[in-house]
């Protein structure tokens, strides 16, 4: 077990730059990143909180995550990586509260999960915007409603909500496809959709599952870019990646998951290990 | 609760898509249609019968031996006027006797014909003072009685309306029994979408409320088009046959309108239970 206080202030790669549209996406937003970011930062010191976790799924038989402990502060960016079957999804899955651990303690936004009620639960995850590997579009509604939906749960959105989803959708290349349903989408068109809907209710904490798994180089960097935004802007990011490349160049810590496990904790801006090294270092 | 729900949420837990949704609509119009005739009949029923009833109980004949003399007769008549709650006697004449009489008796013309004396009398009367003073005056005097026909009636009336009582309860089974079908098989179809609104927020109130309103809009399109079915039966009743029309009280309208909306009433109990245990176990 590696027990980890990733604490490291993230740095930028060289050739990161803020683009304008991404910038206008964060103000339509409502974004004001100074404040936003003391706010998080003054309500709780840490927004991922990990204790001896473990989980093991009815059917499987050995732990998908063991005795794994990690904290994450308010207002940091890290990447999850990790072969496949290392255990990311597991733990996605008890950020947003799918799945409790069979053992352990997981403290999220400053709330112990194993105490929540259910109402309690439902408004935790308002707070966070998840992107999952799956998808997870509803095939009945419009990309546009899907991106919505998030914004309904509160009521009906008001006009600037609405052209805040324009926007976004704009900014993820599928402005154009606004009225098609999520069916008749590409794989990485139907990604941007839940990335899309999964940032559009300004979420204090981001957990974004292969996020550019299906997109081209060009697209994954841009999306980044959009998350990198919401990060200035206070929000606490959690991205799982098989994406190297990535990884490296936008210069944030990333947690290496193996076998259920954090293995190993790159600091931003280095190269990510190979395989190899990482058997040896453990 | 949200009053004002979006459309995009609406649409994500909508029920359209479940056959059992027609059904729905169907039985409840034609369930809503059933309770307003039914309801409207015994009403106009019950209007008649207590209008008989009165007139019944309004009048009582007093049969004599056709050998009664006239001061005899003459005496019994002003005594019985001055009893209390009796507000005319009158002596029948020989014509309405036969009459009267002809249908118990082939050849009337045969027998001498009683002397019938007719008193109208107010509800309060004390029927065993009057029977007594009856029978002091003329100990031979036959009073008709209707009081055991009466009972009679009034028990079958009785019956009939705990008749129409049992058939209604069996037409809100009905009902119950539909909306938990439409609720179980619609939230089976969009269990995807059930799972992805928690995912995103939804809480349990929420959801049920999403699912409810349909149930409940629904079996109000129903009461309304039962209600307009009904309504339109009617006029052209009254307009063929105008001495039923004469029937129709503001009373038999109100009933005709409201008794029906007990199947909307148990339709939102039934979905709100059915829909808030659904959502709790997802
Ligand atoms: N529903 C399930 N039932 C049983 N075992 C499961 C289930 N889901 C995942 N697992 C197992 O748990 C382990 C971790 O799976 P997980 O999906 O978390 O991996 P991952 O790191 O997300 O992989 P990938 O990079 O391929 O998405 C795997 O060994 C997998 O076989
Ligand atoms: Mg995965």
């Amino acid at each position: 077990m590696l027990a980890t206080r990733v604490t490291e202030k993230p740095k930028l790669s060289k050739d990161f730059t803020v683009c304008e549209c991404c910038l206008s996406a964060a103000a339509l937003h409502g974004y004001n990143g100074h404040q936003s970011n003391n706010r998080v930062k003054k309500d709780l010191l840490y927004m991922i909180r990990f204790e001896n976790v473990s989980y093991t799924y009815p059917q499987g038989e050995k732990p998908a995550v063991n005795d794994l402990t990690f904290e994450l502060p308010s207002g940091s960016f890290h990447f999850l990586s990790g072969p496949s079957g290392a255990g990311k999804t597991t733990i996605f899955k008890m950020l947003y509260l799918d799945i409790l651990p069979t053992e352990g303690k997981t403290m999220l936004l400053g709330k112990n999960v194993g105490n929540l009620s259910r109402n309690e639960i439902a408004l935790l995850r308002r707070q966070m915007g998840i992107v999952f590997q799956d998808f997870r579009l509803l095939d009945n509604l419009s990309v546009r409603e899907n991106v919505l939906l998030p914004l309904t749960l509160h009521g009906a959105p008001s006009a600037e909500q609405e052209k805040c989803v324009d926007e976004i959708l704009d900014w993820v290349g599928l402005g154009h496809k606004t009225h098609e349903q999520p069916e008749r989408l590409s794989g990485g068109e139907k990604q941007r959709v839940g990335i899309a809907r999964a940032v559009v209710n300004r979420p204090k904490l981001l957990i974004a599952d292969e996020p550019t798994g299906n997109v081209d180089t060009a697209m994954g960097k841009r999306i980044l870019h959009l998350f990198c935004e919401l990060h200035k802007h206070g929000t606490t990011v959690l991205l799982a990646t098989h994406d190297r490349e990535l990884v490296e160049n936008f210069g944030f810590p990333c947690l290496y998951v193996q076998d259920g496990c954090i293995k190993k904790i790159i600091p931003g801006g280095q190269e990510l290990p190979k395989q190899s090294e990482i058997e040896d270092a453990a | 609760m949200a009053y004002k729900v979006a459309q995009a949420a609406k649409k994500a837990l909508s029920l359209d898509y479940s056959g059992a949704n027609r059904l729905l609509l169907l039985m409840t119009i034609m369930l809503c249609w059933l309770i307003a005739v039914g309801a409207a009949s015994i009403t106009i029923f019950s209007n008649v019968y207590q209008v008989w009833q009165l007139n019944q109980q309004g009048q009582i004949s007093l049969y004599l031996l056709p050998s009664s003399d006239d001061s005899e007769i003459q005496n019994l008549q002003e005594k019985l006027v001055a009893f209390p709650a009796v507000s005319a006697i009158q002596k029948l004449d020989q014509h309405k006797v036969q009459s009267l009489l002809q249908p118990y008796f082939q050849t009337t013309q045969a027998f001498p014909l009683p002397v019938v004396l007719v008193a109208t009398v107010k509800p309060n009367i004390d029927r065993q003072k009057f029977d007594a003073l009856v029978h002091t005056l003329a100990p031979t005097a036959e009073i008709d009685d209707n009081r055991a026909m009466l009972q009679v009636i009034a028990k079958t009336v009785n019956l009939s309306q705990w008749g129409i009582f049992v058939f209604s309860v069996i037409l809100m089974g009905i009902m119950s029994l539909l909306v938990i079908l439409t609720v179980r098989t619609g939230l089976r179809e969009q269990k995807k979408a059930l799972s992805i609104l928690q995912f995103l927020g939804g809480t349990d109130a929420f959801l049920t409320n999403l699912i409810v309103r349909q149930i409940v809009l629904r079996s109000l399109l129903g009461w309304g088009i039962a209600l307009c079915i009904a309504i339109a039966i009617v006029v052209c009743i009254a307009f063929i046959w105008p001495f039923l029309g004469n029937l129709l009280t503001p009373q038999v309208w109100l009933v005709l309108f409201f008794t029906p909306l007990l199947l909307p009433i148990i339709a939102w109990v039934t979905a709100s239970t059915t829909a808030y245990s659904i959502v709790q176990k997802s």
